[in-house]
């Protein structure tokens, strides 16, 4: 098992509130209508409509098609398929101005909800894959191109699918009341996501305070020094700490001269050439402990960028209550202060 | 608002900021003359304070407290517009009706609750009776008297069918022995509710009080308001003295300094730039009391009611520091005029003066009590030879004289049972010092008792001249340059060899120490440098005013001792004795006045004699004797006419 303090808490925290975890099947749709991860749904497209075939699997294969057509085909699906996608982008383009709520955060949870973004990189790189087709036409083996084809028009049959699919999820964003349940279920997630990273930040707090090393304060009147330690360039926040190593170490140190901690927990924002060291003693014992303050350091891992606390749903849902209660709606007032309430419940059942 | 709501702010609570924001939705639905949503408000509020109860969540039913009394304060400020009427209306009574509802599932959760929950349950009651104190509050800031009343109503409500009464509990307290201890601690946590509402109510009524005291408002608000709070489900409030006591303990300690939120009551905004305290509790609560006392005629005692068994942690001087408090305010009370006109001099200085002998009754009582705790409990060893050993290291680290004779090598056991020496110290009788010396709650330092060792030092060093004095004439010197000289000249003619300088310290700035035989260089580390590369002392002490000693030391003077079995360097005996009953029964025939009273009260002879026997008898001794050998070996000077 991998050394991490994040995976300790985890552990921890997954025993006391299990509720905080997502399902796999949420995870993975969170994954895949990630506009980032466009990369994997083209590759995946490609891999299938170029190499998948060459696997021959009988049952597909049961369509004979006549090696003069198969290019007129080729070429005819192109067509087919790139009227499609344009007659699809422009239907969207209507239902999406028809939204029930037309805010920029109801925007933003239509794409991440409806799946638009894996269909639309689908339909695009299918379409790309038939264009590359349709040019290689004269290089590429005739039973090459017919294989080809063949998986082609599957897809294109999947597609379809998939827009018919994701139409009747654009339909629900013109109805209030399926935005309000979104909007609800996006505050939840957020507040658990939140949840977990304090409960890992309190948790590596704790773990680091029971290994014993003494508080660091600026106001000491020795002087203190951190070694040679220098902090990666770039680097902001502690992304991990390494605490079955830490531990070892700490135990070695036991009866030693004394080293210092200054606030270590995952998560906590360091400033580059600042007083941004972790561990300290005083500068007389700096030689008898020279290595071991460097092992110490190379224990917290630190990154450009973590995870952060997300607070865009609540902010939101406060916006939303304040307009409501000016204009006077107390059945919108109602809705959001009860998602306020489903905050309460999730932070007054978190245990650490 | 100048209402200190303690909204949530903590970085690790994802629901930190929701109220700061919840008040703002509450404003503008106040504003916008919402009731509707104010009711929507409301109910969230409800449900967040029901959801905190079932999961014992304290911060956020405190935080949701302050939002319901916020109602009453956001919507006051629209109280004088017509148009606002109904949305205040509804604001204010649901503000103290809130809080009031609280109670039917908080009592249903502690009724079915162990002992542990039950702490934890009565934790949340007094944050909602401290809710409704400070709402309290702020309607006697707003004067707003019929908002008092509603929520004055609400809190009887909290009681329906049933009564606040401690007379039950009164007679349990006085015999405890009779039900054991686990009902006993369920029995106190059953009555912490009458308990927070009685100090609920005081709070209210004493601070309105302090409110007349520094004329904040007038006599007929004041009687107003304090007609409404006279009684409770129409039965006089009745304040026991141990309630105080219990009270007065929970005030003065560290854990509980913000109770009832009173420490931050304050009728006025601090005004910039000008130094100004906050009133303190302490000040305007026992003041509030002692006047309730008075328009009662007496204070209410119970006797017999041990508040040991309610509240652990109390400090025995608590209670004199109780007494010590209302005797002042009987002190301020009595001198401010605007009492009198209060109590329209009916009975006024008459029930002051029961009032103080009560007290002075309760604070002998209370000596008594604690002096014959303290004379029957036996000395704790550590403290003893702590204190032993404090005095020896002061008489070690101030001895002088002795240092300079174990410098010579002249100090010299006295083996001769005979020979009579001289015993220096004293057999000390040290009044109600006992507690020194004791191991348990009624031990109490006192600084400075350990300087005894240096002064037994002084009292060597005074002996020591005194035998030197006697042995030898002085000669009279016109300055001491020339003294010294002629000294130190006579001395070497004597065939003795001068080794020793000791003089009055004013010589030091009186020419010594600008003469060119003065040199800094300490030859003895003790010295204060040498003259004529003799070692020379300057001493403080009376017998040498104007005076110097030159001396061949070794040979002029001999230290005999006596060894001392057990004592600290075989030679200083010290020992903590005990008041036997026979030096105590000397001690009252010797000056009975003294201790026949204690707070102005006559105690008994039994008890003054137990008075007696929380003092010590110190006793501390050397036996020593100093001896000229040979009055040639040195010369004693005295300067005359000193500028």
């Amino acid at each position: 098992m991998s050394d991490s303090i994040k995976k300790e808490a985890d552990k921890l925290l997954n025993i006391e509130n299990p509720n905080l975890y997502e399902s796999n099947k949420d995870r993975f749709m969170d994954f895949i209508n990630d506009h980032n991860n466009w990369y994997i749904v083209v590759f995946c497209v490609l891999f299938i409509f170029f190499i998948m075939h060459l696997l021959d699997i009988p049952v597909l294969n049961f369509i004979p098609i006549k090696d003069d057509t198969v290019k007129n085909l080729i070429n005819s699906r192109t067509n087919n398929i790139v009227t499609m996608i344009s007659v699809t982008f422009a239907i969207i383009g209507f239902l999406i101005a028809n939204l029930a709520i037309k805010e920029s955060f109801t925007y933003n949870l239509l794409f991440k909800k409806s799946t638009f973004f894996p269909v639309a990189f689908i339909a695009l790189s299918l379409i790309a894959s038939f264009i590359v087709l349709s040019t290689f036409s004269d290089w590429w083996s005739i039973d090459y191109q017919s294989d080809t084809l063949l998986v082609g028009t599957y897809l294109i049959l999947i597609v379809i699918f998939l827009i018919g699919y994701l139409f009747t999820k654009l339909v629900r964003f013109t109805n209030q009341k399926y935005i309000l349940d979104l909007v609800e279920k996006e505050l939840i997630s957020e507040s658990k996501k939140n949840l977990l990273m304090i409960g890992r930040k309190v948790i590596s707090l704790n773990k680091i305070t029971e290994l014993g090393f003494y508080q660091y304060s600026m106001a000491f009147l020795i002087k203190m020094t951190k070694g040679e330690f220098v902090l990666p360039n770039d680097h902001n926040v502690i992304s991990d700490i390494k605490i079955k190593k830490l531990r070892k170490i700490s135990e070695k140190i036991v009866g030693k001269p004394k080293v210092f901690v200054k606030d270590i927990f995952l998560y906590r924002e360091v400033v580059p050439n600042s007083e941004d060291g972790f561990f300290y003693l005083d500068e007389n014992d700096y030689p008898q402990l020279k290595d071991e303050i460097k092992e110490l350091n190379n224990c917290i891992i630190t990154s450009k960028k973590g995870d952060q606390i997300h607070t865009e749903a609540k902010e939101y849902v406060l916006q939303k209550l304040q307009e409501n209660i000016s204009s006077n709606d107390e059945k919108l007032v109602e809705s959001y202060l009860n998602m306020l309430f489903e905050m309460y419940k999730l932070q007054q059942n978190f245990k650490i | 608002m100048d209402f200190g709501f303690t909204l949530n702010r903590n970085v690790d609570d994802i629901t930190a900021g929701i109220g700061t924001d919840v008040l703002k939705q509450i404003t503008k639905a106040v504003q916008s003359n919402s009731i509707e949503s104010f009711y929507k408000i409301d109910g969230f509020c409800n449900k967040i304070l029901m959801l905190s109860i079932e999961n014992k969540h304290i911060t956020h039913f405190k935080e949701y407290l302050d939002i319901v009394i916020g109602y009453y304060i956001i919507s006051y400020e629209y109280k004088n517009n017509a148009l606002y009427n109904k949305i205040f209306e509804i604001c204010s009574d649901r503000s103290a009706r809130r809080i009031r509802e609280l109670f039917i599932l908080l009592n249903y959760v502690f009724n079915k609750s162990k002992l542990e929950d039950k702490k934890i349950y009565n934790r949340f009651k007094l944050q909602a009776f401290n809710a409704f104190s400070q709402l309290l509050f702020e309607q006697i800031k707003r004067k707003d008297i019929q908002c008092f009343k509603l929520t004055f109503n609400q809190i009887e409500n909290v009681f329906l069918g049933e009564t606040i009464s401690m007379s039950e509990f009164d007679m349990t307290l006085r015999n405890p022995a009779k039900i054991d201890t686990e009902k006993l601690k369920n029995y106190i946590e059953d009555i912490q509710t009458n308990i927070y509402v009685k100090h609920a109510i005081l709070g209210i009524r004493y601070w309105l009080y302090f409110l007349y005291g520094n004329k904040q408002i007038s006599l007929e608000d004041l009687t107003q308001f304090i007609r409404l709070t006279n009684q409770f489900k129409k039965r006089p409030i009745s304040i026991e003295f141990w309630e105080m006591e219990l009270l007065f303990n929970k005030l003065n300690s560290t854990h509980s300094t913000r109770y009832f939120n009173w420490q931050g009551w304050d009728y006025e905004t601090h005004p910039e730039g000008e130094s100004y305290t906050m009133p303190s509790v302490f000040d305007w609560f026992f003041c509030g009391y002692i006047i309730d006392s008075i328009q009662q005629g007496s204070i209410h005692i119970t006797p017999h009611v041990n508040i040991d068994l309610i509240e652990v942690n109390n400090a025995p001087q608590n209670i004199t520091l109780l007494i010590g408090t209302l005797k002042d305010k009987i002190q301020k009370i009595q001198n401010k005029d605007i009492w009198l006109e209060y109590f329209n001099k009916i009975h006024f200085n008459d029930n002051i003066k029961t009032i103080s002998e009560q007290l002075n009754q309760i604070s002998s009582i209370i000596e008594i009590k604690k002096a014959n705790e303290i004379a029957n409990e036996k000395l704790d060893i550590n403290n003893v030879t702590e204190f032993r050993t404090k005095f020896y290291e002061r008489w070690k680290k101030s001895k002088f004289i002795r240092e300079i004779f174990e410098y010579f090598d002249t100090k010299k056991i006295c083996k001769d049972k005979d020979r009579k020496l001289f015993l220096i110290g004293q057999n000390m009788f040290f009044e109600k010092a006992k507690i020194l010396f004791l191991g348990g709650k009624h031990c109490q330092r006192i600084y400075g008792v350990e300087d005894l060792g240096a002064k037994l030092s002084h009292w060597e060093d005074d002996f020591f001249f005194q035998t030197v004095l006697k042995g030898q004439t002085e000669i009279v010197y016109p300055s001491i340059i020339t003294g010294l000289q002629e000294s130190i000249k006579n001395i070497k003619n004597k065939k003795y060899t001068p080794t020793i300088i000791l003089a009055d310290s004013t010589f030091g700035w009186m020419g010594l120490k600008t003469d060119e035989k003065w040199n800094d260089e300490k030859i003895i580390d003790s010295s204060a440098g040498s003259y004529d590369s003799i070692p020379v002392f300057f001493v403080n002490a009376g017998l040498l005013e104007n005076r110097f000693i030159v001396a061949d030391f070794g040979k002029a003077f001999t230290m005999l001792y006596r060894e001392i079995e057990n004592g600290f360097e075989n030679e200083l005996k010290i020992d903590i004795k005990l008041v036997s009953d026979i030096i105590a029964q000397e001690k009252l025939n010797k000056e009975p006045l003294k201790w026949k009273y204690v707070d102005g009260q006559e105690i008994s002879e039994e008890d003054a004699i137990t008075h007696i026997k929380t003092s010590v008898i110190v006793d501390f001794e050397v036996v020593e004797l100093f001896e000229v050998n040979n009055s040639n070996a040195f010369e004693i000077g005295l300067i005359e006419n000193i500028k």
